[in-house]
């Protein structure tokens, strides 16, 4: 397969152990034509699997980032808690974004020192912006973009922007209130976040600042300099984000860091954006879990450092990859200081700053699911059951690997996975029987007339018995055929005996060249495949697929990992064929509106064959499934 | 065919010249500051690299948008360029402008290390570039996939 993005998905599969294993795992085979099994279960076809998505209107350009780290199986464990308080030490909050403020707390603070900046225009503009030092208000009051100018000119403050609040965004990408049908969510839908302003109106600020917004985001004690008594926090925040850095080991800063792990608080750090093999500070000091940041491939994004080999990496999206594609950035809550307004969507952003906040929100979440855990121990979550990238076990480049909120949660793996062997009537594409296979693998068909058959396997997830179905996300379920699931070899029966048919399953991917109907790939109903389009208007996939019965069928477009449109996955558009190649219908959008760019055709058919073909606007992943009924 | 618009772009993206706040002559330093004869020594070289720049820069003339490039300039000091500068193809000799603006990227880079600056760690992309008017400028607005 020409697939770049496929292909650097099976060398993550192949580089961890684990999923190795599995892998090589679902060797399906025939023995003992004719021996009874267990009672058949009742499975059910449908569109997608279990996993759990909130009802935000933007979700879809957050679901490579989000499906990346299998947030949407998570959700399906946890999604956040009340009790649970993370820290944002950043660049402030805006308490009247609706799609964060229930999530806020009000006991954040404002340790940004006042400094006067150049305005462009004449005169200057304050780092602090709201008319003083530290005070008891996080809110981010102005974000200025800054303009360059000739030297020895400093940079000087060129006007208000139009998609700002850096500490906004972070925050909204561990909590942005979720499951609210408006704007984005979160990684929690539900959790505290308390905002600790101590970078500028610029995104800068000094180290003296950063470290008193440290101490008071441990609930530590801090001595402002104005005489009065040290201000506190009323408790320890359980996590604490550092989407901030410098390449300056500062002694004053690894003590404040010291101080607040002591304190109890798991800190996660951006590991800075220089592409050096080692981290900024403070995600480079001992205990701060650095995090490094991710593009849609799974592949360190060109600008990120490497994570240290205590660290691990996320999602902080890679735009200068994709020749300018923002869906491949990040996106989250942030303020339009021009229009004074929130905003959502004009929002998608890139950096390990980015990439920080997805770790500090799946830690939110194993504490929301486990409270009496320790820093320590849910670092242990985090890292322990990361998938791994690159070499086998830690390496400085990634780290543990790539964050996965549903192996924290769960502390496995991969979902736990059941076979089941299924019977295809090759002439007539009807379903004869599914058995569930042994814990070895074999499986058995009995009572099976003489004719001419295919054989499919499939891997459920936890017991649901759904098999042949798309599950996007970094698994999938594995589905294959005996001669392979785009040109399955038939088995003939005829009279008593055994039929052996042995063959390994994987998440099934398409046998290029099928763009003409000559060439087409099989698709049975009740199955799936993943493909690609590798150039938009020139490569085309063509399937056959087999009508047993008439009746109402469904063919349907999927992301293989995120939504269909976005990052890497093609904005399809499927046709479907008769036999002779004659146009009956197509459909290129489920719901445009929505930001659905999948595709879906439903109509009564005749038995017989068909063909579907399906076309991409952008080029990029999909997957396809064929399934009776709606 | 879809019609619609890419949700929208980066902030980074929206401006033509970001700078660093934290730059030579900004208060907001940390650590002790360097020494006054340092910092003339550093301003002046930081002078002379971005002159160097500039004069390697022209003007930006231009006939088609594929003659426009953006060009990474300088150091944030959580990473990455703290601006970018937009050049013609048909006009600049990439390879001289590359060549003075790596010295100056890393020539503040380097002063962000002796005067321990910090920054958020947003990444900051390049801006779409076009040619209107006859020159080379970022675009402002939103690429559509129609």
């Amino acid at each position: 397969l020409d697939s770049k993005r496929l292909q650097e998905a099976a060398n993550v599969l192949k580089s961890d152990p684990a999923v190795l294993a599995v892998e090589r795992n679902p060797i399906v085979y025939s023995d003992d034509y004719g021996v009874k099994f267990a009672p058949r279960a009742i499975y059910v076809d449908r569109a997608s699997a279990a996993a759990i998505l909130p009802s935000e209107e933007l979700y879809p350009a957050q679901a490579w980032h989000y499906g990346l780290i299998d947030l949407p199986s998570a959700w399906d464990i946890a999604t956040g808690s009340a009790s649970i308080l993370v820290a944002v030490v950043d660049a402030g909050i805006r308490f009247d974004h609706p799609g964060i403020a229930g999530n806020l707390t009000s006991d954040g603070y404002d340790f940004v020192t006042d400094l006067a900046i150049p305005a462009c225009g004449g005169g200057t503009v304050s780092n602090a912006g709201d008319g003083g030092g530290y005070d008891p208000d996080p809110t981010i009051p102005a974000d200025y973009d800054m303009q360059a100018r000739p030297f020895p000119l400093p940079p000087c403050a060129s006007g208000l922007s139009s998609s700002g609040a850096h500490g906004l965004h972070v925050a909204g990408t561990i909590g942005a209130v979720g499951n609210d049908g408006v704007g984005v969510t979160g990684v929690n839908w539900v959790v505290r976040i308390r905002p600790v302003r101590a970078l500028g109106t610029s995104g800068s600020g000094l180290s003296t600042d950063v470290i008193n917004g440290i101490l008071y985001a441990a609930g530590l004690p801090v001595d402002t300099g104005a005489g009065g008594p040290p201000i506190q926090a009323g408790s320890a925040a359980r996590i604490m984000n550092l989407s901030l850095g410098s390449s300056v080991s500062s002694t004053a800063e690894s003590l404040a860091v010291v101080a607040a792990q002591a304190a109890g608080v798991l800190l996660v750090a951006a590991s800075g954006n220089s592409a050096l093999t080692a981290p900024a500070y403070p995600a480079g000091f001992p205990g701060v879990l650095s995090v490094a940041a991710l593009g849609p491939n799974i592949t360190l994004a060109g600008y990120s450092n490497y994570a240290g080999v205590n660290g691990i990496t996320a999602p902080g999206g890679d735009l200068a990859s994709g020749g300018g594609d923002p869906s491949l950035g990040i996106m989250s809550t942030a303020w339009d200081f021009q229009a004074n307004s929130p905003i959502y969507d004009n929002s998608i952003w890139n950096g390990t700053s980015m990439a920080a906040p997805h770790v500090a929100g799946v830690a939110a979440l194993i504490l929301a699911q486990s409270p009496s855990l320790t820093a320590d121990q849910v670092r242990g979550r985090l890292t322990g059951f990361a998938f791994n990238l690159g070499v086998a076990g830690p390496d400085n480049t990634f780290g543990f690997g790539l964050l996965n909120a549903r192996n924290s949660l769960t502390q496995s793996f991969a979902p736990s996975g059941t076979l089941h062997a299924r019977l295809y009537d090759a002439t007539t594409g009807a379903i004869v029987q599914t058995v569930p296979a042994a814990g070895n693998g074999s499986y058995a068909f009995s009572g099976v007339s003489d004719g001419n058959y295919y054989v499919f396997a499939g891997q459920d997830q936890n017991g649901d018995q759904q098999i042949g179905v798309p599950d996007a996300g970094l698994f999938g379920r594995r589905w294959g055929s005996f001669g392979g699931t785009s040109t399955p070899t038939g088995v003939t029966v005829a009279g008593t005996g055994t039929y052996p048919a042995s063959f390994t399953i994987a998440r099934p991917i398409e046998s290029e060249p099928n763009d003409a109907t000559g060439t087409a790939s099989a698709l049975v109903v009740g199955g799936y495949v993943v493909g690609v389009i590798g150039s938009p208007f020139v490569d085309s996939d063509v399937y056959r697929v087999l009508i047993p019965q008439a009746g109402q069928y469904t063919f349907e477009t999927t992301g293989y990992s995120g939504a269909c449109g976005f990052a890497l996955e093609d904005d399809t558009f499927l046709e479907l064929f008769d036999v002779n190649g004659i146009p009956i219908t197509s459909n290129d959008d489920i719901d445009l509106g929505n930001l659905n760019f999948c595709s879906r055709i439903t109509m009564a058919l005749s038995p017989g064959t068909y063909y579907l073909r399906v076309d991409g606007f952008l080029g990029g992943n999909y997957e396809l499934q064929a399934r009776s009924g709606n | 065919m879809t019609a619609w618009r890419r949700t929208s772009l980066p902030r980074a993206l929206l401006v033509l010249l970001t700078g660093s706040l934290l730059s030579v002559g900004c208060p907001a330093t940390r650590g002790p500051a360097p020494h006054r004869d340092e910092t003339v020594a550093d301003t002046t070289r930081l002078r002379e690299l971005r002159e160097a720049v500039e004069q390697q820069l022209g003007t930006p003339t231009c006939t088609d948008r594929s003659q426009c490039r953006a060009m990474p300039v300088g150091a944030k000091p959580c990473g990455g360029p703290s601006s970018y500068v937009v050049y013609s193809m048909a006009t600049t000799d990439s390879v001289r402008l590359a060549a003075v603006v790596q010295e100056y990227t890393a020539y503040q880079a380097d002063l962000n290390r002796k005067q321990e600056l910090v920054s958020d760690c947003q990444f900051l992309s390049a801006p779409p570039v076009d040619c209107m008017a006859g020159a080379c400028a970022a675009r402002s607005g939103i690429p559509s996939r129609d």
